[in-house]
């Protein structure tokens, strides 16, 4: 795996320690139970869950498994037998026996034996509920959310359900996008966890930290430029910092990963033609309904309501965008950053005046609804002085 | 012509009236927070309208059991006679743990055969006592290629997702029907043999189907029927066996059911919000997690509609079955009008709405 920022490194990890003691509080004050941990793409929820792996494997009474849905990596864990990882791929519903074998196995469960290979799913996962070991099980499951439906589905069926019947057991997820709907109570009201983003100044903090310890070759002096377009984004604050461009142009990369990777692999090479459309979607300030934006995105075109409806499932399919309330809000993590670089870039005016006329359009449309898309705009995004310096300055710094 | 495809939807959330035949309800059942002890390991009485969702949580509790593979073990007791027998529900209770046990067996086919001689004889003891005879239901064993089909010959939930019925199965027959059975088994003791052969921590009756009885004897009489089963919930909740009910609203303040310190009571009713959520989930899952709520599929003026048709029940309307009826003449209305959004005036003509009594 190539990408730096799809590596677990806990010598790197940013420590979040309320969250930790969430975790701890929940595991010392109840017997069982589920604890859901949801942010934005890039906001740290992988890193914090491995992390959180990691302590808790140092915790006797405790016996974690880790399985990751998303591909990624975790070199310090390789030993590990208490874990399922894939660096190369997502998850898939067939991979459902292995995970059942290995947490049989370091659970230390009976299964009835059988000669049909087919059977052992079933028999493992009723060995998992009828499990007597001493020593708790917590399992944790990351990127959860954004499965397949029928994968998420199966993985309650055979896993979580069957391991929830244990009168001590703990699972704790993590996901983005919109929630899903659990079959299971314990899951349906579990203890959620927001991961928001970092605060400016402790993302300066870590990043001198890991200048002290040699890990980065930019300059201090951009530190708070990479805080501030970041957004706290703990995703796009690693790819800024360790790229050796410009900061702009780094920016720019972390965008594009950021959105990239999280497209179905039969669209990442449209990349380039995709990003516009989010462009114009993140200055979008209300959640919105197709009919409300075909034209605002589409506006040439001849088919502006399916080329609407293509790049809105598209985006659903990536989690970038969820349906809350009242229409589709694109994922905080990208509409922020995008913003500041559409500012910088001088781009945001062009967009914003389109907007404009759209907005206007519909508030005589729809009377009854104008309040409602007079706040269609956002407010222009002020830069602070600090920030250009450093943009302006900004030049490959590496050694 | 257009169809809920064009508006987004993968299935018509809606179609079903009758619980018991929908597919999709766990995933997208509401819950009020006042029923969720349903689930815990007490006696309880889950008390609603007709058409206010009691089989709905009933067939929930049902699944949610068999998903903890059997440690907790559900039956499902709905009596399909009347007979003022004091031992008729008992009696009926036995026949419906022989059936769960039977298709619990047909979930795990190779536990039967780790079993002891002495296990074997008792299991097929309480096998006996299966609905429809033994013979019949081995024969419906041996006939299945799917466990769903043995479900449906049935009518008892499976507890296991095995992907086809195998050789396994063809043995499990075999060697049931070769197995001399133990003498008769009590109730206490197939209960005792449940824990023994399946390591069943604790088992769940549910009792349902009653609202029918209602329609022709007073709820005196219906307290009066049930009195033996309410006379041994203290004694099996000491075994962890507990009676779950699912009665007609019209009992609720009956001092038979109100004084008994043992029995949690509960009443499923229903607020706009909360059936304004049973169209949300149901549009959520049925848009393949696209969208939450008809508003996505409505004319931009249009805000909170599911909100709307709620508040559009009358008092005594306001029951699942009732809004569930609701969406669907609504979104019939616009699928015949060969349109994919939701008007102002299809809310206003869903105003006309219609009143179903239990079905």
């Amino acid at each position: 795996m190539s990408q730096p920022y799809k590596i677990f490194n806990s010598a790197e990890f940013t420590d979040r320690h309320s969250e930790f003691e969430r975790v701890e509080t929940f595991t010392k004050e109840r017997n069982r139970g589920a604890l859901i941990f949801e942010g934005e793409r890039g906001s740290g929820k992988t890193t914090f869950l491995f992390e959180l792996y990691r302590r808790l494997n140092e915790q006797r009474e405790l016996r974690p498994f880790l399985i990751s849905l998303s591909p990624y990596s975790a070199p310090e864990f390789e030993s590990n037998k208490n874990k399922w990882l894939n660096t190369d791929r997502s998850f898939q519903k067939d991979d459902i026996p292995v995970v059942l074998n290995r947490l049989a196995s370091y659970l230390e469960i009976d299964s009835i034996e059988t000669d049909d290979r087919e059977f052992k799913k079933d028999y493992f996962a009723r060995g998992l509920a009828y499990r007597s070991a001493q020593a708790t099980p917590v399992l944790l499951v990351d990127s959860i959310y954004e499965c397949p439906d029928d994968t998420r589905i199966e993985f309650e069926k055979f896993i979580l359900a069957p391991i929830l019947a244990s009168e001590r057991v703990f699972v704790i997820l993590s996901g983005r996008g919109k929630r899903p709907i659990w079959s299971r109570p314990e899951l349906r009201d579990a203890d959620i966890i927001k991961i928001e983003p970092l605060q400016s100044n402790f993302v300066i903090e870590q990043l001198e930290k890991l200048n002290k310890q040699g890990k980065l070759k930019r300059d201090p002096s951009e530190y708070a430029t990479i805080a501030y377009l970041s957004c706290g984004y703990p995703l796009i604050v690693r790819v800024m910092a360790e790229s050796n461009k410009q900061l702009l142009t780094a920016l720019d990369e972390a965008i594009n990963i950021i959105i990239g990777e999280t497209l179905p692999e039969r669209e990442q090479k449209n990349l380039e033609n995709i990003r516009p459309f989010i462009e114009k979607l993140a200055l979008v300030d209300i959640p919105f309904r197709i009919p409300d934006v075909d034209e605002y995105l589409y506006g040439d075109d001849r088919e502006p309501r399916a080329k609407t409806n293509h790049l809105i499932n598209l985006l659903l399919e990536s989690y970038l965008l969820r349906y809350e309330g009242k229409g589709y809000q694109l994922s905080q993590s990208i509409v922020h950053p995008i913003r500041k670089w559409l500012a910088l870039k001088g781009r945001d005016s062009e967009y914003m005046e389109q907007l404009q006329q759209i907005s206007a359009k519909l508030q005589e449309e729809y009377p009854s609804a104008r309040a409602w898309y007079q706040k269609m705009l956002p407010a222009k995004t002020s830069l602070p002085n600090t920030v250009f310096h450093p943009l302006k300055a900004s030049k490959a710094h590496y050694a | 012509m257009k169809s809920l495809l064009d508006l987004g939807f993968g299935f018509d959330p809606f179609k079903h009236l009758d619980s018991t035949r929908d597919v999709h309800l766990q995933e997208y059942l509401v819950i009020p927070k006042a029923v969720e002890i349903t689930l815990l390991d007490q006696p309880v009485a889950i008390l609603a309208q007709p058409g206010g969702g009691k089989s709905a949580l009933r067939i929930y509790t049902s699944n949610f059991y068999t998903d903890s593979r059997g440690i907790r073990f559900p039956v499902t007791y709905i009596p399909d006679d009347y007979s003022t027998e004091n031992d008729f529900h008992f009696k009926g209770i036995k026949k419906s743990l022989a059936s769960a046990a039977f298709m619990y067996l047909a979930s795990y086919p190779d536990l039967f055969f780790a079993l002891s001689p002495d296990g074997r004889q008792k299991l097929k003891g309480l096998l006996l006592d299966v609905p429809l005879g033994l013979d019949f239901n081995l024969q419906a064993l041996r006939d299945s290629r799917f466990l769903s089909d043995l479900e449906q010959t049935l009518g008892t939930p499976a507890f296991s997702n095995l992907p086809r019925l195998d050789r396994a199965h063809k043995k499990l027959a075999r060697e049931l029907e070769e197995e001399s059975p133990f003498e008769s088994l009590s109730l206490d003791d197939s209960f005792a043999l449940l824990n023994e052969v399946f390591g069943v921590k604790s088992i769940h009756i549910l009792v349902d189907g009653l609202d029918g009885f209602m329609e022709t004897q007073s709820p005196q009489a219906l307290l009066a029927w049930i009195e033996p089963l309410l006379n041994v919930l203290e004694t099996w909740e000491k075994k962890n066996i507990y009676l779950k009910f699912f009665l007609p609203m019209d009992i609720s303040d009956a001092p038979a059911l109100t004084n008994l310190h043992s029995l949690r009571l509960a009443a499923l009713t229903w607020d706009d919000h909360l059936l304004a959520e049973v169209i949300r989930r149901r549009v959520f899952v049925a848009s393949r997690r696209t969208f939450d709520s008809l508003d996505a599929v409505s004319a931009p003026d249009l805000r909170n509609v599911e909100l709307s048709l709620a508040r559009q029940l009358g008092e005594k309307e306001k029951l699942p079955r009732q809004i569930i009826l609701k969406c669907q003449n609504l979104l019939h209305k616009v699928v015949q009008s060969g349109r994919i959004e939701i008007l102002p005036e299809d809310l206003f003509f869903s105003r006309e709405s219609f009143y179903v009594t239990a079905i």
